[in-house]
């Protein structure tokens, strides 16, 4: 039973792998940062699922999934030296309810009032949290980056 | 530094040096840091990027103010570079995202910022950077194919889903990219492609073949789906560049509708989905 629940997980992770992949295909990740952007995605996929399957809600789930990508972007982005923006987009990709405006779309051309305003929540939900995520990270990051910049110029200088 | 001054008017050595260091003029470099702010643009970089590029770019010529407001399709820029203010402005038009591009350019303008290059050298290095960045035919449809059948089976599709969701995804790409080099407005582009996807899904559920169409169809949503505008709006909003943000999210939101009427129409022609 726990055996069954880990592989289907691990089939939903490969799953956002792969298009993830795609997604950086399309956008031409560089190759050097493709693997980087991948274990964003995973993160995110992992953060979100996780949250999910405990019973968080698709909001507390969507926030957690975003800002841990957003995290992980902005390190790794000053580590490998890319702009911020190829690490976070391709990696919180899997967060856009694609699949939850679909049915949202699908409930208000077949006047099924009731899934067009459950899925249409719940996009709204996966969207804002994805949102504020992404908002909070960058928030900090400010302050944070602007204080590395300093101290990194001031040992320079001391060399 | 006065304009009509030459090299021979100048006498001490030291000046001279410093004339000779500082030959490009400040309209080379207004135009350098404008069209890399330009470019980042277009690549889809945020607004904020794009300003802080041209900053650095022109305080590295020499620069002693710099004012730049950039907004999603234009850039205003006032350089004062020792008594001699200039001010230049410009039209950008939004291209197709390419991360790739943006990360070279990025790298350049760090460049650019070090070795000060004059304009033809710098018209040299952009070309490099565009050409070694440039993304293939093959890779974007590889890349549909891939998103269409990751995230069918992602949002829980089966892998038969997932396949035929990537083999509507090529024609799908084919006419987008056509469309967008015909120049053919985008929204209206978005809209017959989502229509296309989604008469070719309900096409093959008449086939009768045991499958999944819901599915289908959203692994082909996520291909044309504005989540790269949607980021950057909101990265942009909370940046202050709240213009760019307002921008960018009329733009996903237009993309968003024009996505659901194509696809309701072609399930409303078809007469539901399910």
């Amino acid at each position: 039973m726990i055996t069954e629940e880990i592989i289907r997980g691990a089939l939903i992770m490969l799953a956002a792998m792969i298009g993830t992949l795609g997604v950086a295909f399309a956008f031409n990740v560089e190759k050097r940062v493709v693997g980087w952007v991948l274990l964003a995605s995973f993160l995110c996929c992992v953060a979100y699922d996780t949250t999910v399957a405990l019973g968080g809600g698709l909001f507390v789930a969507s926030i957690l999934g975003s800002s841990v990508t957003t995290l992980y972007s902005y390190v790794m982005a000053r580590l490998i030296k890319t702009p911020v923006t190829v690490m976070i987009i391709p990696g919180i990709i899997i967060l856009v309810p694609g699949g939850k405006l679909y049915y949202t779309m699908l409930g208000a051309v077949s006047s099924d009032m009731e899934m067009f305003s459950r899925y249409g929540k719940e996009a709204l939900l996966v969207a804002s949290g994805l949102a504020l995520g992404i908002i909070a990270v960058t928030a900090i990051s400010r302050p944070i980056n602007a204080l590395l910049n300093r101290i990194l110029r001031e040992k320079n200088n001391r060399i | 530094m006065g304009k009509d001054m030459t090299l021979d008017d100048i006498t001490d050595v030291e000046a001279k040096k410093t004339v000779t260091e500082t030959v490009i003029s400040s309209d080379d470099a207004v135009f350098i840091a404008m069209e890399m702010g330009k470019r980042i643009l277009t690549c889809g970089g945020e607004v904020h990027r794009a300003e802080e590029t041209i900053r650095r770019i022109c305080t590295a010529y020499g620069a002693v103010t710099v004012d730049v407001n950039a907004i999603l399709s234009m850039i205003i820029l006032t350089a004062d570079f020792e008594n001699e203010e200039k001010t230049s402005f410009c039209r950008v038009s939004i291209g197709v995202n390419n991360l790739g591009r943006l990360a070279k350019l990025n790298g350049l303008s760090r460049r650019i910022c070090a070795i000060k290059p004059s304009k033809e050298e710098f018209l040299a290095l952009l070309d490099e950077a565009e050409r070694t960045s440039s993304v293939g035919v093959i890779k974007q449809i590889v890349g549909a194919a891939l998103i269409s059948l990751g995230f069918a089976w992602y949002f829980g599709g089966s892998l038969l889903d997932a396949a035929l969701s990537a083999l509507i995804a090529l024609p799908m790409w084919l006419v987008l990219t056509l469309l967008s080099r015909a120049n053919m407005n985008a929204i209206v582009a978005k809209f017959i492609v989502c229509f296309m996807g989604g008469v070719g899904a309900l096409l093959i559920g008449r086939t009768g073949i045991n499958c999944n169409l819901n599915m289908i169809m959203i692994g082909d949503i996520m291909n044309v789906v504005p989540g790269v505008v949607l980021t950057n709006s909101l990265r942009d909003l909370f940046g202050g560049d709240i213009m760019s943000g307002l921008f960018r999210l009329c733009t996903a939101l237009l993309d968003a509708v024009a996505i659901a009427c194509g696809y309701a129409v072609a399930i409303l022609i078809f007469g539901g989905a399910v």
